[in-house]
């Protein structure tokens, strides 16, 4: 095809892999043998499921049609372009960008890729659905491994580097970031759903998803489900025993419009912190069984997918109040006591390996998993790294490539300026 | 759909609630003084059972703040206790003995094990005692488990009393035994196989390509061994691999259930990824 397209970052197997965050891309000529020639092109979306907007500089929203002026000399040409919101892929290839001639819209070359992002597990398809239980269901294996490493973080002992202090959202986005890429390095198209628990979840607690409990307490499927053999350590299957209604939303937990008001006034990350308490614990207390207790919850899988919704709630409270600076003091707050590993600076266990007090004695699992579409945040991330997930502060001067690789469906891409006012 | 767009309807959306702001910011943190008050509520027995109840959730809620409920939770510990002593049947004890079995407390496991000696202790069904028990990877009641399996006909009690000899070396043979056994019941033999599976991966792929290549075998089970054999993959060997994927093979030639069909896929999906 005469039109090449090229991005600063594909994976090994040159697949291109994007979320709501703008990212510079150039497109040339390949076949010319005019130096002089102009050639009129439009980019445009012809996937089927995925959508791209369009934007001849960088910005945070654009078209779903760009027009370019391509010289014959193959020099490239920048464009940026993004994600749709709500727009999101289900798989690798369905979305496409398509580049056309001005004149005649003849093809004149593809690029496929896909728009990778967080979706509510209640509402995602059963394609995705069965991908990502599949993915999880070997990562377990049969009991050992990588993600009995990520379940060994998640223990009483160490409470105090990840729980009842400043630095909970971001260790537990870490936590479940660390998880998500364990995933996609087996299946590279799957994100870690998150369960909304302030809403009715029926797709989700039934047994081709995350399983219902018999009368003891023990969640059952479908045979041949991925899950079906799941065991951590010497407990074969998964202890859970729901105390709501599937049809409902649990009634413990506080709405999101409630959890985005815990900020109070000022909108600051010292009271809204106190969503520990409520939803997060009284989601994980809607249960009995192993998410009852902080000891046994990572044994549960269903706890990931709870703590992806806590985590989303936090980027959601930072998009609507432009919380993703550590200079601001309403976006993040210095730990009680000063304790090591809560201040913004500071390297978080188990992925800094410390094992000194007062951090615990041992720091199980090693470096955060690496992704194959960011840099960001290394293998030993700090509290400020989980901060500006999104890159929302960076703009054009750090294009892709600045972001930690996930974003969620519903909680959009909006550039925050020094005074923390949007672009948009 | 543009974020500005999407920001100005969530914000309209917001403004709508009627929520006041400061009712708001008081709902999510137990104070020190309220955890006590509760824990005083939850341990009377002349308080209404319903409040006693809210109390107990509402501090399994606060116990999720751990460092602040850090100095509240030995208290917690000795209330919940007393519960189970005096008033076990009831809901609430129930739900104390729950949440102190996942606590792996002494206290609460002697209990259970003692009721689990007792043929005619009624406090708590025998399946769900030998669940709560087999909490304690460390299984320190095998012999009460092992017991209870050769004494009970009920097949719930029995897949517990299984469940919990997971945590036994000296139960592999049995479990090994159990999974291959085609007059048990396929649950009885589910629990067998997950076990060993775990134990020894390669010794389970030989069972299971058995089972998964019986026409004559208990579809579901087929279904679910070829769930744990793609799970397992990266235990085995290239060649076991292959021998399992032929089976497999073989087995969706034949008249599969859709289970056993599905299950089969993704099993071959996942070996691809080995070549």
């Amino acid at each position: 095809m005469p039109v090449v397209f090229e991005f600063p970052r594909t994976d090994f197997a040159g697949r291109l892999f994007i979320g709501w965050t703008p990212i510079r891309g150039t497109a040339r000529l390949t076949d010319s043998n005019d130096p002089f020639e102009r050639r009129e092109i439009i980019l445009r979306n012809a996937g089927w499921q995925g959508r791209l907007w369009f934007a001849d500089s960088y910005a945070d929203e654009g078209a779903s049609e760009l027009r370019l002026t391509l010289p014959g000399d193959g020099s490239p040409v920048e464009f940026w372009m993004a994600g749709e919101l709500m727009m999101a892929s289900e798989r690798y290839g369905d979305a496409i960008i398509e580049a056309v001639d001005a004149n005649d819209f003849s093809p004149l070359g593809t690029q496929s890729l896909m728009i990778r992002v967080r979706k509510d597990a209640n509402t995602m398809t059963a394609f995705e659905r069965d991908r990502f239980l599949s993915t999880l269901g070997i990562l377990n294996g049969r009991g050992f491994g990588r993600f009995t490493e990520i379940r060994d973080m998640h223990q009483n002992y160490s409470n105090g580097e990840a729980h009842g202090n400043s630095a909970f959202l971001p260790w537990h986005r870490a936590f479940i970031l660390d998880l998500e890429r364990e995933l996609q390095a087996i299946d590279a198209e799957v994100t870690l759903p998150y369960w909304r628990f302030d809403a009715p979840a029926p797709n989700v607690f039934t047994r081709d998803f995350m399983g219902v409990n018999d009368d003891v307490g023990i969640v059952q499927f479908n045979p041949g489900h991925p899950l079906e053999n799941w065991v951590t350590d010497s407990q074969l299957g998964i202890l859970r025993r729901m105390v709501f209604d599937p049809n409902n939303a649990p009634s413990g937990p506080i709405s999101e419009f409630e959890t985005l008001a815990l900020g109070g006034f000022g909108n600051t990350y010292r009271d809204f912190i106190g969503l520990e308490g409520n939803p997060h614990g009284s989601a994980h207390v809607s249960f009995r069984g192993f998410l009852a207790n902080i000891g046994s919850a990572a044994r549960d899988p269903l706890f990931f997918m709870l703590h992806a919704n806590v985590d989303r709630l936090w980027a959601k409270w930072q998009w609507l109040h432009a919380r993703h600076d550590r200079a601001r003091q309403a976006a993040y707050t210095p730990p009680f006591f000063g304790r090591v590993g809560h201040n913004l600076d500071d390297s978080m266990w188990p992925w800094n390996g410390a094992t000194f007090p007062p951090r615990p004695t041992l720091a199980p699992g090693g470096a955060l998993a690496a992704s194959q579409v960011t840099d960001l945040p290394g293998p030993q991330p700090t509290v400020a790294q989980m901060m500006d997930y999104a890159n929302v502060r960076g703009g054009e001067d750090l294009p892709s490539g600045g972001t930690l690789g996930f974003w969620y469906d519903d909680v959009p891409y909006q550039h925050e300026a020094e005074d923390g006012e949007l672009l948009g | 759909m543009k974020a500005s767009d999407y920001r100005k309807q969530y914000a309209q959306s917001l403004e709508s609630e009627p929520m006041p702001q400061a009712i708001r910011q008081s709902v999510a943190r137990e104070e020190p003084a309220t955890i006590e008050a509760r824990l005083t509520t939850l341990g009377d027995c002349m308080v209404e059972a319903d409040e006693r109840m809210k109390a107990f959730n509402d501090l399994s809620q606060a116990s999720f703040e751990t460092v602040r409920f850090a100095r509240h939770r030995s208290r917690w510990f000795e209330v919940l206790r007393g519960i189970v002593a005096m008033e076990p049947e009831t809901p609430l004890g129930q739900e104390a003995i729950e949440t102190l079995a996942l606590e792996k407390d002494d206290y609460i496991q002697g209990f259970l094990a003692d009721c689990l000696d007792d043929p005619d202790c009624a406090v708590i069904e025998p399946a769900r005692a030998l669940r709560l028990l087999g909490v304690d990877d460390h299984g320190r009641y095998v012999a009460t488990a092992k017991k209870v399996y050769a004494r009970t006909d009920d097949i719930a009690t029995k897949r517990e009393a299984l469940r919990a000899l997971a945590a036994d070396p000296g139960s592999k043979a049995m479990m090994a035994e159990v999974y291959a056994d085609k007059s048990l019941d396929p649950d009885l033999r589910k629990i067998g196989g997950m076990a060993m599976q775990r134990a020894d991966p390669l010794a389970y792929s030989a069972t299971a390509r058995q089972i998964v290549a019986d026409e004559g075998e208990d579809d579901d089970l087929r279904a679910s061994s070829v769930a744990a054999l793609t799970n397992i993959a990266a235990a085995l060997a290239p060649a076991d691999r292959k021998a399992v994927a032929d089976d497999v093979m073989k087995a969706m030639a034949g008249k599969p259930s859709a289970a056993l069909e599905k299950s089969s896929e993704r099993l071959m999906e996942h070996y691809k990824s080995y070549e």
